[in-house]
C-alpha cells in the first residue's frame, strides 16, 4: 500500500462557528491539526503518497509544504458534493488498492495498519468499524459470517441493533470505486458491491473521534493529551520562577508563563501564547498558538483554537473557543458544572470515556470563531455564542 | 489450517545459518497455524533430504536435528490435522514413487479420491491417506508423460478442485519452487537474496519485507534469478495431455512493502488475538457441531449405561464441565459431577469401573487433568478426553477422545474453545435424553433444531453485544470489584464472565449462586458496586428478589437477559437483552457478552487482552 486518498471537503455543519468556515480537517488538536494528525498517522504506516480531496485546495498549501519533504502530498479538488462525489473526484488515483480516510476522523496509527494488514490478509477490500451504540451519528456497517459487510447506511436515521460505526479507514481497490461510480451513492454502491463480492470489516477496539461537533473536539483533546508522556518544555519558552507544573504537557517555542501560575497536564500550550499571574490552566486543556490568559482566570478540559484573549478572571470549562475570538473579563462557562464529578470520572485515565461524562461533554459551551463575549457573561452548559 | 514455507537462496549459506534452521524460525512463526506435525525438504548435493514427524515444532526439529541441514532450495510445513490424526506418514512433505518430487499443501481437496484411484490404476504407490499425497504423484505422471517438471505441475494443478496452497520442489528442477494458490491463502516474499513462498507474511518477515500476495488460480515459480507469476485462465479439469492454458502476470505493481512486526500480522483485522477469538466463535462452534454430529454414537453409549459420570476439568474448561454436569442431570437423568482437575484426588476412592470420567481440557497437556484422568482409568473408569488438539497427551492417555475444532486458540484467556466445549458436552446431554426417551419427543426436537441455529444466534449476539460491552467497559474498568450472580445454567456461565474479567482486566471479580448471595457476599456491597446477573429464562422470578436485595444497598445492576422479560427490565442498571432460547442451548450464547466485557474493559484499562500478567496458555505443572 503506498497511496492514501484524505477527503478533507465539507466543512462540517457542526463545527462551522467553531471553524470560521474553513474545513474541519484544520481544527487543531493539541498543537497539530486533524490533517496533519492524519498525514503523521501515514508516514508512521509507510505510506508515502497521499491526495487530499477538498473543495477549497488553496487552503491545504501550509500542509503540502509542512510534508513535502517526507510524503509527495497532492491536492484535487473535489468535484460535486458528499462523499461518492469525493471519491470520485481521486477515481484516476485509485489505480491500484489505496487507504481511504475521512478528514474527520482520528484514529491510533494502529487503526490504520490493521486495515491495511486485513486487506494484505483477506486481499479484499477492508472497512474500519468501530462498536459504538449511536451509530445514527455515523455510518452504520452490519456485518455477517467471516466479518464480512452485508450492509452500510451512510446516514442511518435510526440507531440499528449490532450495526457498528463506520470509522472513516478503508482499502478499497479500483473495482470498489468502479461500483461506487455506477451507484448514486455510497449506500447503493456498497449494498452492489458486497452483494457480488466480500467487503471486510476490521474492528477496531481503541479510541476513536469523528469530529461533527465541537464536544468531539474535547474527546480528542482527551485521548490525544492522555497519549503524552512527560514533561516538554521548549527551551525558547519562558517559565516564571514560582510557576507549578506539572505534567504531562507540552509547552511549545516563545511561551511564556507568568508568576504564581497553575499548569496541571495532560495539557498543552502553544507557541507565543501568554499566561498571565494566577491562572489555572488543568487537565486535558489545549491552548493553540498565540493564546492570551488573563490573571486570575482558569482553564479546565477546553479548546482554544489560535489567536484567542481569554479576559481576567474568567473560568473556562468545556469549553471550545474559535479562532480569534475575544473573551472579556469576569466571563463563566459552563457555570453549573459539577466538576468534582468530572475530575472523578476522568482521574482512571481510562481510554473509553462514560457515558455520563460523554453526555456532560455534549452539553458543553462552544465560542464561535471571532465572536467577542461581553464581559461578566455567565454561559451555562447548552449555551453557545457566536 | 496448516502453515506451508518455501525458501530460495541466492547461494548457500548467504543468511549465515543453515537453510533448516531458517525453515525451523519460519514454521515456528507459522505456529499459530497449527502445530501437530512438522516437516521439511531441502535439496541438498546428495539429493532430496525429507524430514517429518508428528509433535511441536521445538521437539521435532531437536528430534530431526532441522538446523543441521543446508542447501539453497528448501520447503517446509506445520500441520493441523483437522481429519486424520497426526502422525509421522500423514506429516508433510509428501513425495512421489520415485521421491523426486516433494510437496506441501494447506487446503483441502475434494477431488482426491478419485484422482487417486485413477494414478492407482496407473502403477502410483501411496504412502499416506492424505490429499495432499496426490499431487506430488500426478505431477510424476504427467512428468513420465514427457511434461518439463514446471510444465507438469501446472497440468496437474489445473486438474485440482478445492481450497489449496501449495509449495513443490523437484529434483528435476533444482533451485526453483513451483507455487499455486485457490482460496487458501500464499504470499510471495523478495529478500535481497533470498526469496520466499508463504502461507502468510509473519513467516518471513525477519528476512524479507517486500511482499506479493499471490490471487486464486495464480501458479508458477520462484528461482534465484525470478519471480514467474501465471493465472490459469481455463481450468477444465480433464485428464487429458494439453497443457492447461495461462497468462502471465505482471507482478512488478503488486509488490507491497510491509513496515510492521510479525505479531500483528497474525491478527488479520483485529487489534488482538481475544477479540479475533470471540468473533470467530460461531465459526468454531459450527465446526465442532459438524464434525461431532458423526462422531459420538458410540460415546453417548457408554455414557448412558454409567452408574455415574464425573466431567473434570481446570479453569474455563471446569466451567464448561459444571454446564456438562448440569445439563446430563437435568436433560437425561444422568447422575452428573463436575471436579476441579487438580481437586480430583480427594473423590477417586469412590470412584470403580461403573463409572465414566469425561476429562476437559484445551490444550490436552493440563496436568492436573492429566493426572486425574490417570487416576481414575487405573480404578478402572472408563476416560473420554475432551480436547481441542488432536492426539494430545491427554487423548492419547484416555480410553476415547473427543475434539473440539475450535482451531488454535492463541489468546491466553479461553474463548472459543470454551463455547466449542459447551455446545459439544450439550450435544452429548442432547442425543443421552434422545436415547434414554427422557425428554419428549416435541421439546426434544425443538432443541435440536434450536441448536443447529447456534452459530447464526452466536454471531447477532456478537454484533448486539460489542458496542454496548465498549460503552460499559468504561465504567466497569473503573471499579475494583465486582458480583456475578445466576443461578442453574446462569451460574456457571456466571463464573466463566468472572473468570473472564479477572484473567485479563485484573479486576476482582466473583461469580455466586444468586440465592447464595445474601448468605454472606452481600456485606461488600455498597453504592455503585457492580453486580451482573444471567438469566436464562424462567429463573427470572426467582432471580428478581436477589436483584432487589442488591439494589436495597445501592448496587449497580446489570443484567444479561432474553429479550420478553420487559416487566424487570427497569431493574436494571443496564441490560443485555439477547435472542430467548431453550435455556439448556443458552450459556454458550449468552457468556459472549461476558467475554467482550472482559476484553474491552482490560483494552480501556491499558492492558494486553493477550498476554495477562502471570498466566500461561497451558498449565503443565502441578
Amino acid at each position: 500500500m503506498k497511496r492514501a486518498i484524505v477527503l478533507v471537503g465539507g466543512m462540517g455543519s457542526g463545527v462551522k462557528a467553531i471553524s470560521g468556515g474553513a474545513p474541519k480537517a484544520l481544527l487543531k488538536v493539541a498543537g497539530k491539526s486533524v490533517i496533519e494528525r492524519i498525514i503523521e498517522n501515514l508516514l508512521v504506516c509507510g505510506l508515502r503518497e497521499v491526495v487530499l480531496v477538498s473543495d477549497q485546495p488553496t487552503l491545504f498549501e501550509d500542509v503540502t509544504v509542512k510534508y513535502g519533504d517526507v510524503i509527495d502530498v497532492q491536492v484535487v479538488k473535489q468535484v460535486g458534493s458528499g462523499i461518492r462525489d469525493a471519491i470520485l473526484s481521486a477515481r484516476d488515483m485509485v489505480s491500484s488498492a489505496s487507504l481511504l480516510i475521512y478528514g474527520d476522523t482520528l484514529v491510533p496509527h494502529e487503526a490504520y495498519r490493521m486495515v491495511i494488514n486485513a486487506y494484505i490478509t483477506y486481499g479484499r477490500p477492508v472497512i474500519l468499524v468501530v462498536p459504538e451504540e449511536d451509530v445514527k451519528l455515523y455510518g452504520a456497517v452490519l456485518i455477517g459470517e467471516g466479518n464480512r459487510v452485508s450492509d452500510f447506511i451512510e446516514k442511518p436515521s435510526t440507531d440499528i441493533d449490532g450495526a457498528y460505526a463506520y470509522g472513516g479507514v478503508a482499502v478499497f481497490d479500483k473495482e470498489l470505486v468502479e461500483t461506487l461510480e455506477e451507484s448514486s451513492n455510497v449506500d447503493e454502491g456498497i449494498r452492489k458491491y458486497v452483494s457480488r463480492k466480500a467487503l471486510k470489516a476490521a474492528i477496531w477496539s481503541g479510541w476513536w473521534v469523528d469530529i461533527g461537533f465541537p464536544w468531539d473536539i474535547l474527546k480528542a483533546n482527551y485521548y490525544v493529551l492522555n497519549e503524552l508522556d512527560g514533561i516538554k518544555i521548549s527551551s525558547k519558552a519562558s517559565i516564571a520562577s514560582t510557576a507549578v507544573v506539572k505534567g504531562p504537557l507540552i509547552i511549545e517555542d516563545e511561551v511564556v508563563v507568568d508568576h504564581y501560575t497553575v499548569l496541571e497536564g495532560p495539557l498543552f500550550i502553544g507557541r507565543g501564547s501568554e499566561i498571565s499571574p494566577y491562572t489555572l490552566i488543568s487537565k486535558y486543556s489545549s491552548l493553540e498558538e498565540l493564546t492570551y490568559i488573563d490573571t486570575y482566570s482558569e482553564v479546565f478540559w477546553s479548546s482554544i483554537q489560535p489567536k484567542v484573549v481569554v479576559g481576567s478572571n474568567s473560568h473556562i470549562y468545556l469549553t471550545v473557543i474559535g479562532s480569534e475570538a475575544v473573551i472579556e473579563g469576569n466571563v463563566v462557562t459552563a457555570a453549573d458544572l459539577r466538576k468534582d464529578l468530572i475530575l472523578r470520572a476522568v482521574s482512571s485515565k481510562s481510554i473509553t470515556l462514560s457515558k455520563a461524562l460523554l453526555n456532560i461533554i455534549k452539553s458543553s459551551s462552544s465560542i464561535g470563531s471571532k465572536t467577542r463575549v461581553r464581559a461578566g457573561t455567565i454561559m451555562r452548559m447548552n449555551m453557545s455564542s457566536h | 489450517m496448516c502453515g506451508i514455507i518455501g525458501i530460495v537462496l541466492q547461494e548457500r549459506g548467504l543468511l549465515s545459518k543453515p537453510l533448516g534452521r531458517v525453515i525451523r524460525e519460519c514454521l515456528k512463526n507459522l505456529e499459530y497455524r497449527g502445530y501437530d506435525s512438522v516437516g521439511f525438504a531441502i535439496l541438498s548435493d546428495d539429493g532430496l533430504i525429507i524430514r517429518k514427524s508428528k509433535g511441536k515444532i521445538d521437539e521435532v526439529v531437536l528430534k530431526l536435528s532441522f538446523d543441521e541441514f543446508d542447501g539453497t532450495c528448501g520447503i517446509g510445513h506445520t500441520r493441523w490435522a483437522t481429519h486424520g490424526r497426526p502422525s509421522d506418514v500423514n506429516a508433510h512433505p509428501h513425495t512421489d514413487c520415485e521421491g523426486r518430487i516433494a510437496v506441501v499443501h494447506n487446503g483441502i481437496i475434494e477431488n482426491y479420491l478419485v484422482i487417486r484411484e485413477l494414478l492407482i490404476g496407473r502403477g502410483h504407490e501411496f504412502k499416506s491417506e492424505t490429499d495432499t499425497e496426490v499431487v506430488a504423484h500426478l505431477i510424476e505422471d504427467y512428468k513420465r508423460l514427457g511434461f518439463k517438471p514446471y510444465e507438469a505441475f501446472k497440468k496437474a494443478v489445473s486438474l485440482l478442485k478445492g481450497s489449496y496452497a501449495l509449495s513443490v520442489i523437484d529434483l528435476d528442477e533444482p533451485g526453483k519452487i513451483f507455487f499455486a494458490r485457490n482460496t487458501s491463502p500464499l504470499v510471495i516474499g523478495l529478500g535481497s537474496n533470498v526469496k520466499f513462498v508463504s502461507s502468510d507474511i509473519p513467516a518471513f518477515l525477519d528476512y524479507s519485507r517486500n511482499v506479493i500476495v499471490l490471487q486464486d488460480d495464480e501458479v508458477g515459480y520462484i528461482s534465484k534469478d525470478s519471480v514467474i507469476i501465471e493465472k490459469l485462465v481455463d481450468k477444465n479439469y480433464e485428464f487429458d495431455s494439453k497443457l492447461p492454458k495461462t497468462e502471465l502476470v505482471d507482478h512488478s505493481l503488486r509488490i507491497r512493502y510491509i513496515d510492521w512486526t510479525p505479531e500483528m500480522a497474525k491478527k488479520g483485522g483485529y487489534p488482538h488475538f481475544m477479540l479475533k477469538e470471540i468473533h470467530e466463535q460461531p465459526q468454531a462452534v459450527a465446526n465442532t457441531i459438524t464434525s461431532i454430529s458423526n462422531e459420538l454414537e458410540d460415546i453417548v453409549k457408554l455414557i448412558s449405561k454409567a452408574d455415574r459420570v464425573l466431567i473434570v476439568g481446570s479453569g474455563t474448561s471446569y466451567h464448561a464441565s459444571l454446564i456438562g454436569s448440569l445439563l446430563f442431570n437435568e436433560m437425561a437423568n444422568i447422575k452428573a459431577h463436575a471436579i476441579i482437575s487438580s481437586e480430583m484426588r480427594w473423590f477417586v476412592n469412590s470412584v470403580d469401573d461403573e463409572d465414566v470420567v469425561i476429562a476437559v481440557s484445551q490444550s490436552g497437556e493440563t496436568i492436573d487433568t492429566l493426572l486425574a484422568a490417570r487416576e481414575v482409568r487405573r480404578r478402572g473408569a472408563l476416560t473420554i478426553a475432551l480436547t481441542n488438539v488432536i492426539d494430545s497427551a491427554l487423548a492419547r492417555e484416555s480410553h476415547l477422545s473427543i475434539y473440539t475444532r475450535a482451531g488454535p486458540e492463541i489468546g491466553v484467556a479461553a474463548t472459543k474453545t470454551f463455547t466449542s466445549q459447551v455446545v459439544t458436552l450439550t450435544y452429548i446431554a442432547i442425543k443421552l435424553a434422545e436415547r434414554l426417551q427422557t425428554i419428549p419427543e416435541g421439546r426434544l426436537s425443538d432443541l435440536k433444531s434450536e441448536f443447529r441455529e447456534l452459530p447464526s444466534i452466536m454471531s447477532a449476539v456478537v454484533s448486539v453485544s460489542e458496542p454496548k460491552a465498549r460503552t460499559l467497559s468504561s465504567l466497569i474498568s473503573m471499579r475494583q470489584s465486582m458480583y456475578y450472580l445466576g443461578r442453574g445454567l446462569g451460574l456457571p456461565t456466571s463464573m466463566e464472565g468472572a473468570l473472564k474479567l479477572k484473567e485479563v482486566a485484573y479486576i476482582h471479580a466473583e461469580a455466586y449462586p444468586a440465592g447464595e448471595s445474601k448468605h454472606g457476599p452481600i456485606a461488600l456491597v455498597d453504592e455503585e458496586f457492580p453486580v451482573a446477573f444471567t438469566i436464562l429464562g424462567d429463573e427470572a422470578d426467582l432471580i428478581l428478589s436477589n436483584v432487589e436485595e442488591m439494589r436495597a444497598r445501592g448496587a449497580w445492576t446489570l443484567a444479561v437477559m432474553p429479550k420478553g422479560f420487559d416487566k424487570i427490565y427497569k431493574y436494571f442498571n443496564y441490560v443485555f437483552e439477547l435472542r430467548r432460547l431453550p435455556h439448556e442451548l443458552a450459556p454458550a450464547a449468552y457468556i459472549v457478552p461476558y467475554q467482550l466485557i472482559a476484553y474491552y474493559s482490560a483494552v480501556a484499562r491499558g492492558y494486553d487482552p493477550d498476554k495477562p500478567r502471570n498466566l500461561a496458555k497451558t498449565v503443565t505443572v502441578v
